[in-house]
Formats: structure tokens, C-alpha cells, sequence
């Protein structure tokens, strides 16, 4: 009995010292005719395969930088790749004349950029609670 | 037949190559596709002295819409039997931007083959050439049909589309990815997606008379006119693509000797987490008035690049390559190392060993791709 009950604590010590990672949020403007966005299309946005929302506006993907942890983690759950991989991609459209995912420095600076341009589309850690601003997709934290 | 060659004085030179200097001195800073741009920088600095903009139905501003960027290629060459060289082989310069569905121009201007020294005969700062790479806009049909008007890259497999030095493995290209096909096209190209996450595609195109601002590269340059093709990408995501590639034109010799070639190719690569494998197979049919050799060009090659450490990548390739107008086949072997701490720059050192019979006809478009020797390269993307 002893010996389970230390077991038990030992675990949920191991648990508590890697805390669970915080979800993602992806989001757009409040104005934007949308309440959902499902993983491929979020994806398709990225890859800069999609260009217009269904309104024909243009779609403006947002990133924080390279070695931001939420690119990392948006990377990985969106494409189950590696920022790396993606970072090569974006290189290779933009020699072909398509524009790569507008870079902005910090979460605070995505939700200004969405707020002021209705097309454009990011994602943040912190659950945003600006009133222009719509969640329409939230990805685990893994 | 419209090309056309600058010269500049020598101190416009002087001052590209102190701009070519600081651009690779500070390759480390530099931005790419994955990289805030100048504008972005700006824009985001902007948007933080500026929070409380009510401006949830703002229309994105003008440098939302537009972008600039560019690579440089700064290329070394130490072939056996000749002289050893330093040449600005590209610096080129994108412009682009999305305005709406039917508005999407992209420009790239390039000052190429600039030589910076030339054994035994010293520094060289006197001459440039400068060409309209593609200049074109997309109309979005749908989201998955697009037609493009003007001259771009001929999709004739994915190393052309791609074709920009921080972006490839090795200095030298391939012959069998650039050889008896027009790379580029003046005219008109219609894209359709079947499936965007799957990369599903195919494309048709044609140019009707003849390439504009064609890209001078040798004497014995082929000038392509009427060109007809297509490509089939069976698949193209972040882990690997194949594609098929057709094509026939009707081309015109420097001695204004008629030809026309009907090719078909295959390629394919494989981005792996411990490896990147690509390969390429060409036949070309040549119809010439006077006999060749032989009746095609035809030839393919294997490529492996295998990530080390800190950015390292070790090279190598072997090309195999039989062109109708010479009686031996070319064997190609490359062996190198490519330093790419990023995605978007690159240190290139390569050794390039080729058959006895490669060099019979020196002076020829692929006379640098037949060479045995030392090459490198400092590339960058901005």
C-alpha cells in the first residue's frame, strides 16, 4: 500500500514538473464571415495554396518569428513538420513570385496586424481577448 | 534576338560590388521568405506606436500588398585546363504583389555572368549583362485555375522553377535539368490544382513566336521560338514531389539552321529527416536538317545531399548524358559541401569530375558544366 502511494506521488510529481503546453489559437478579424477553420484549410492558407477567402478578399497569413515556440508548436500541429522544412518551402515560393507569411515580432503585433487588416489570419498562445479579434480554431498544446 | 548588353562605367561597378559586399558580409541578417522584410519590420514598429489604431476594417495598405527581394550569387571556378575565375554569376531582384484575384505582377530583373577576376589577366570590372528574367501576371480564374501571361520559368521540372543558387545543392546544374528544353517562356501558361494539399497538378503552355530578352549565355545558344508543353506534378508537399514534363519547340541556331525537339522527362525528390534524394530523366527527340550523331539527347542523374552538423550538408552526384550532336556520352561526378545554417543562405564547395571526351566542344552554353575542377559558391536570398 506504502509502496503504491509513493509510486502515485512520484508520478504526479514527474507530471507537475512538465506542466501541459498551452493550445494554439488561430484567428482573424471579428468582421471576417467565418466561425470555423479546419486544420487543411489553415494548412492550405500556409503552404499559400489558398489565396482568397470565400468573399475574394485576400488572405494574408501572419507568423511570428523563427524562433518563436508557438511557430514551433503551430508547425508542428498543423503540418507534422518541421519549422525547417517549412522555412525551405516559403524560400522556394518566394523565388516563384508568391509571397511568404508576413512576419510579425510578437503575439501583441499579430493581433494590431489582424485587427487592422480584415484578410489576415495568425496565431497566438494567449487566448486573446480583444473584442475584434475572432478565435476560429484552437489546436492542442502538445 | 532582343537581347541587349549594358556596360558600365567602372565605378557603377565599384559600387555593385561594395553593395554585393555588404550584402554577403551581412548574409547572416540578411531576409528571406521566411524572414521579416524590411516592410514587415517597419509595418510591425509602426503598429506598436500606434496601438490604439481602430482599425478593425482597415484595407490592408500598400506595403501589405507589395514585395522586394532578391538573391546574390558570388561563384568561384577552378577548372583544369583553363583559367580559374570569380564572377557575379546573378544578383537579382523580385518585384511582386497581390492586389486582388486578377492582379498578381511579378518582375525579376538580373545582372548576370559579371566577371570580378580572371586568371592572368587580373581584377575585371568593365562589363555586365542585365536581363527581364520573367515579368508576368497571374489572374486567379478560381482557386484552383490560374492563367499567367507573360514571359516565366518553363515548368519543365522543379530544379528550373527553383533555379536561384541559395536554393540548389550544387554550383554547377545538372545538364539533364536545363539542356535541349526552353527554360523559358514568353507567352501564355494555364494551371490547374486538383487537389492543393496533395499538390495534384497540371499546366499547359505556349509561347507563339519567340522568347523575349532572351538570357545570352554562349555563342552556339539555341534561340527557342514557337514552344508548346506541359506538366503533370503527380504530388508536391513539404516531404516530396514528381512531376512529368513535356515539351516541343522550334528552335533557331546562331547560323539561322532550322531544328525543332520533342522531349519528355521525369522528376522526382525526396526530403527525408536524414537525407534528400532527387533524380531527373530526359529524352529528347532532336529533328535537325543535317545529320547528328544521333537522333536525341537524352540522360538523367541521381543526387544525394545528407545533412551533417552545424549546418553542413555533404554532395554528391553522378550525371550520365548523351547529346545528339557528339558521338561520346558525358559522365558527370560531383562531390561537396555545402554549409546552409539556413534556409535561405549558402556556402558551396564542390568537385566536379567529367568523362575524357566532355570537352570536345568548348565554348558551348553547358562549356562550365563540363568541366572538371574546383567550384564554389556564396549564395543568398534576401
Amino acid at each position: 500500500m506504502k509502496q503504491r502511494t509513493f509510486i502515485m506521488s512520484s508520478l504526479l510529481l514527474l507530471l507537475s514538473a512538465f506542466p501541459a503546453r498551452a493550445d494554439i489559437y488561430v484567428i482573424v478579424n471579428k468582421d471576417m464571415h467565418l466561425e470555423e477553420l479546419d486544420k487543411s484549410d489553415i494548412a492550405a492558407i500556409y503552404l499559400l495554396k489558398k489565396r482568397s477567402w470565400e468573399n475574394g478578399d485576400n488572405i494574408m497569413p501572419i507568423n511570428l518569428p523563427a524562433q518563436s515556440s508557438a511557430r514551433s508548436r503551430f508547425t508542428s500541429a498543423v503540418f507534422n513538420s518541421s519549422p525547417e522544412k517549412l522555412s525551405s518551402y516559403w524560400d522556394e515560393m518566394l523565388f516563384k513570385g508568391v509571397n511568404p507569411p508576413i512576419i510579425q515580432n510578437s503575439e501583441q503585433a499579430v493581433i494590431l496586424f489582424i485587427e487592422r487588416v480584415k484578410g489576415a489570419i495568425g496565431y497566438v498562445e494567449t487566448k486573446p481577448q480583444n473584442p475584434q479579434i475572432k478565435v476560429i480554431q484552437q489546436l492542442p498544446g502538445n | 534576338m532582343f537581347s541587349f548588353k549594358y556596360r558600365f562605367r567602372q565605378s557603377a561597378l565599384q559600387v555593385l560590388a561594395a553593395l554585393l559586399g555588404s550584402l554577403l558580409l551581412g548574409c547572416g541578417s540578411a531576409w528571406a521568405g521566411d524572414q521579416p522584410s524590411f516592410f514587415d519590420q517597419w509595418q510591425a514598429q509602426w503598429l506598436d506606436e500606434h496601438k490604439e489604431l481602430p482599425a478593425a476594417d482597415a484595407e490592408p495598405s500598400f506595403f501589405d500588398k507589395w514585395r522586394l527581394s532578391g538573391y546574390v550569387n558570388l561563384e568561384g571556378a577552378g577548372p583544369k585546363n583553363a583559367p580559374a575565375s570569380l564572377t557575379l554569376d546573378d544578383l537579382a531582384l523580385f518585384v511582386s504583389a497581390r492586389i486582388n484575384r486578377w492582379v498578381n505582377p511579378f518582375m525579376e530583373a538580373e545582372i548576370y555572368a559579371v566577371p570580378l577576376w580572371i586568371e592572368g589577366k587580373g581584377a575585371q570590372f568593365n562589363s555586365a549583362q542585365m536581363t527581364i528574367e520573367r515579368l508576368y501576371n497571374d489572374f486567379e480564374i478560381t482557386d484552383s485555375t490560374t492563367l499567367r501571361t507573360g514571359k516565366f520559368l518553363a515548368p519543365i521540372n522543379h530544379w528550373n522553377l527553383i533555379h536561384a543558387s541559395p536554393l540548389v545543392w550544387t554550383v554547377n546544374r545538372p545538364i539533364t535539368s536545363t539542356s535541349s528544353v526552353a527554360n523559358y517562356i514568353t507567352g501564355l501558361q494555364a494551371r490547374h490544382e486538383f487537389d492543393m494539399m496533395s499538390g495534384h497538378a497540371v499546366e499547359v503552355y505556349v509561347q507563339p513566336y519567340t522568347e523575349f530578352l532572351p538570357v545570352s549565355v554562349g555563342p552556339n545558344q539555341p534561340s527557342y521560338q514557337t514552344t508548346v508543353g506541359g506538366r503533370w506534378t503527380l504530388h508536391e508537399d513539404l516531404e516530396y514531389y514528381a512531376g512529368f514534363s513535356l515539351q516541343y519547340a522550334r528552335l533557331q541556331n546562331s547560323n539561322n539552321v532550322d531544328s525543332s525537339h520533342a522531349s519528355v522527362s521525369f522528376d522526382a525528390n525526396w526530403k527525408h529527416q536524414f537525407f534528400e534524394l532527387e533524380t531527373e530523366l530526359l529524352y529528347t527527340h532532336v529533328y535537325n536538317p543535317t545529320p547528328l550523331a544521333h537522333s536525341a539527347d537524352w540522360g538523367g542523374y541521381l543526387q544525394l545531399a545528407v545533412p551533417l552538423f552545424y549546418g553542413f550538408n555533404a554532395i554528391g552526384r553522378y550525371e550520365h548524358f548523351q547529346f545528339a550532336y557528339k558521338s561520346e556520352p558525358v559522365d558527370i561526378g560531383v562531390i561537396g559541401l555545402v554549409w546552409r545554417p539556413e534556409s535561405h543562405y549558402s556556402l558551396k564547395l564542390e568537385w566536379q569530375q567529367t568523362s575524357d571526351g566532355a570537352n570536345q566542344v568548348p565554348g558551348t552554353v553547358y562549356d562550365q558544366q563540363l568541366h572538371t575542377g574546383l567550384f564554389g559558391a556564396i549564395a543568398v536570398l534576401f
